[in-house]
């Protein structure tokens, strides 16, 4: 009897020892940047935004602390594109055409997370609710709430032994879904083979672009005065566009989740001022002396707003 | 003593210690701040000689990575079990038949960690036949959605192929997942390159 | 030497196995033996001293997390070194997207050699600390009796092992053991109450 007695009490004891032992949630999050970073994985994703399905087979390489992402397209048009850490490349299939672009590209495909994970939860409430199935996986669902009007929430279903994202939504301030990326199946490996962009085309015309280099942000023609918390610059580039006798300048600002942009241009009567959006994206325009201000992202219309009332140009 | 403990240290640089030794050795540095200092002494002693440059390591660089490391999981050997067992990845699998059939009808090379991956699998895959597609190649000008509305507070509708494409592409394409691929983002970079 | 460096590296490797079956202590050894080479080599890609600490640092770290698909195909300070490449080439990266060094290519380890060179010693302090330690430990070597002046100098500048180092001037290894570390006694007694 006693034997039995001191066995119950063993077993609730691990039980409640291994609920501690659960990682909390920013613990689950910085987790699962470290899975994604580090785990060789791939399966097929389906990404809908913009009320457009889009599927593709997707993989993640990591060797040596380098990294790769591929995406395949599944449908038409088809093509590849290869996420290096300072370039990105495109190989068309159908004209067998390969762009190399040497930029600043964000961290995956899948979603943005912060670089550093101290420091969010002032501007977002973590928490867990629950857990589910998804690709026959078991996962915990993490929900991300923000706490101000100026971002969006977000849930995360992170795969509990591995801690790889196996679904993302993002919600709109009236909790419908604007965007969701799932895999329908995921597949670890021990090891993933890295693409060399530059050895697999022999014979073939590759294009590189370096015309999108990032400055220093003091270079920009403006400064921005006010911008919800957390926000801070990711890179600033100056762009050829269009009908554009100069070009167009382009800050892009982050949170770790939600980016936004800000363009300054000379000013063109094209443009609508004002608040509008297309799809999940918001947009606030304005005329700042003769320069078209416009500031745009997938964050509320309150938070480009905020922004692109705060901009002034600089005085040097 | 110290004085052999400090050859030792002098040998441990030059792997000239055998395998017992060196471990007593590093056991001792672990716990003795003199030791680690006699150690990044000389090895400052040997960059400066080969580059011409003093390069100082914090004395408390080893126990900032040991607190760090420490927080980390612990490893257990044997590797641990993928949790992506055969039986759940082929029932995940037939989840996905009807894309499989998908693939298999257009003749194309299902991705597959069987397949030599080093080059991009579209490559592989060019010599299937498949349908005529739109060149994005050819496209002289950013491929974007013509006559979208474009709806704003004041009710005005604004025809597309418009500055503000341009900006959703520019800001999109940091992604290129963007649903759609009417917005190409290749297409504008594609033009850039052509001008 | 060729034995006792197989046998040091079949310790680092044993160490490797401890780490993989739980045993963290394994790995503090391992980041003692290998601190300084991991810094100095990322400091050829990194600007700054300090920043090339947290590269290291990183890297560490990095590398414990991925003890897990280290086969031992390689020794582990090779692979490693690959680590704390890669990890310094990203930190340049994400640099440069901050828009600094934008010029800067980060495979040419010339020129990010030479632009550590000037730029890693930023303030005129650390350039006069600089001058004032390279200076003595110049003074020093010169001072040192001949054959432990060449044997320093082979082991650190030609990176000659104990074995050749012996063949080249015709002793016992042991001689050539006791002349580095004399030699390299006798330089410390100088640089240490510099750096106090």
């Amino acid at each position: 009897m006693l034997k039995l007695f001191s066995l119950i009490l063993i077993l609730a004891a691990a039980n409640v020892f291994a609920d501690e032992l659960q990682p909390s949630p920013s613990q689950t999050l910085m987790k699962m940047q470290q899975a994604m970073d580090l785990l060789n994985y791939h399966g097929t994703v389906a990404f809908l935004r913009n009320g457009k399905l889009n599927t593709l087979k997707y993989s993640h390489a990591s060797i040596e602390g380098q990294n790769q992402e591929r995406l395949i397209t599944l449908n038409s048009p088809m093509h590849e594109v290869i996420r290096d850490a300072d370039k990105v490349s495109c190989f068309f299939e159908s004209t067998s055409r390969v762009v190399v672009d040497h930029r600043p590209s964000a961290r995956s495909f899948l979603m943005d997370l912060p670089e550093r994970m101290d420091g969010i939860e002032e501007y977002y409430d973590l928490a867990f609710s629950g857990e589910e199935q998804v690709a026959l996986l078991t996962a915990r669902v993490l929900d991300i709430k923000p706490k101000d009007a100026f971002r969006y929430a977000r849930r995360i279903w992170v795969e509990k032994q591995q801690f790889l994202p196996l679904k993302i939504e993002v919600y709109d301030q009236n909790n419908k879904t604007i965007e969701q990326v799932v895999f329908t199946e995921m597949i670890l490996e021990k090891s993933l083979p890295l693409v060399d962009v530059n050895a697999s085309f022999p014979g073939r015309e590759i294009q590189h672009i370096h015309d999108r280099m990032p400055m220093p942000f003091d270079q920009a023609g403006f400064e921005l005065t006010q911008v919800p918390g957390g926000f801070n610059p990711q890179f600033y580039i100056q762009l050829n566009m269009s009908d554009a006798d100069q070009p167009v300048e382009h800050l892009l600002l982050s949170d770790g989740f939600s980016s936004v942009s800000v363009y300054l241009e000379q000013k063109n009567e094209k443009m609508a001022l004002g608040a509008s959006s297309s799809g999940t994206v918001n947009s606030f325009s304005r005329l700042v002396d003769d320069y078209l201000l416009t500031v745009m992202g997938e964050v509320p219309p309150a938070a480009v707003k905020l922004i692109a009332e705060g901009v002034r140009l600089r005085s040097d | 003593m110290i004085e052999e403990l400090n050859q030792k240290i002098s040998q441990l640089i030059d792997n000239d210690l055998d395998k017992e030794e060196a471990l007593v050795l590093l056991k001792k540095m672990k716990q003795d701040p003199v030791l680690q200092a006699k150690l990044s002494r000389y090895e400052t002693i040997g960059h400066a000689i080969k580059s011409d440059v003093f390069l100082s390591v914090d004395c408390d660089f080893a126990a900032r990575v040991n607190q760090a490391i420490h927080k980390e999981p612990v490893y257990l050997l044997p590797k641990r079990k993928s949790v992506f067992n055969p039986n759940i990845r082929l029932s995940a699998l037939a989840a996905s038949v009807a894309l499989l059939a998908v693939l298999v009808s257009q003749g194309f090379l299902s991705y597959s960690s069987s397949e030599s991956l080093n080059k991009p699998s579209l490559l592989i895959a060019s010599n299937t036949e498949s349908e005529p597609l739109n060149s994005l190649a050819q496209a002289s000008r950013p491929v974007i959605p013509s006559d979208r509305p474009l709806e704003t507070k004041a009710g005005t509708v604004h025809s597309s192929v418009s500055r503000f494409a341009e900006y959703l592409q520019a800001h999109n394409s940091t992604r290129y997942i963007d649903g759609g691929f009417e917005r190409q983002p290749y297409a504008r970079i594609v033009s850039y390159s052509q001008e | 030497m060729k034995n006792k460096t197989g046998n040091s590296e079949e310790l680092y490797q044993d160490l490797v196995l401890r780490v993989q079956q739980g045993d963290k202590s394994a790995y503090d050894l391992l980041v003692i033996k290998y601190q300084h080479k991991i810094i100095q080599l990322v400091n050829r890609y990194v600007k700054d001293q300090s920043e090339a600490q947290d590269v290291a640092q990183e890297t560490f770290i990095k590398a414990y997390r991925a003890l897990a698909n280290f086969r031992g195909d390689s020794a582990f300070y090779t692979w490693l070194y690959r680590i704390a490449i890669n990890t310094a080439k990203n930190y340049l990266v994400a640099r440069t997207r901050r828009g600094s060094d934008s010029e800067l290519d980060i495979d040419d380890e010339e020129q990010v050699h030479n632009i550590n060179e000037l730029k890693g010693l930023d303030t005129p302090e650390q350039m006069l600390l600089n001058d004032e330690i390279i200076e003595t430990i110049r003074s020093a070597i010169e001072k040192l009796p001949e054959e432990m002046r060449i044997a320093i100098t082979l082991r650190e500048f030609e990176g000659m092992s104990y074995e050749e180092i012996a063949e080249a001037m015709d002793c016992p290894v042991g001689t050539v053991r006791s002349r580095i570390f004399r030699a390299r006694e006798a330089i410390d007694s100088k640089l240490n109450p510099l750096l106090g």
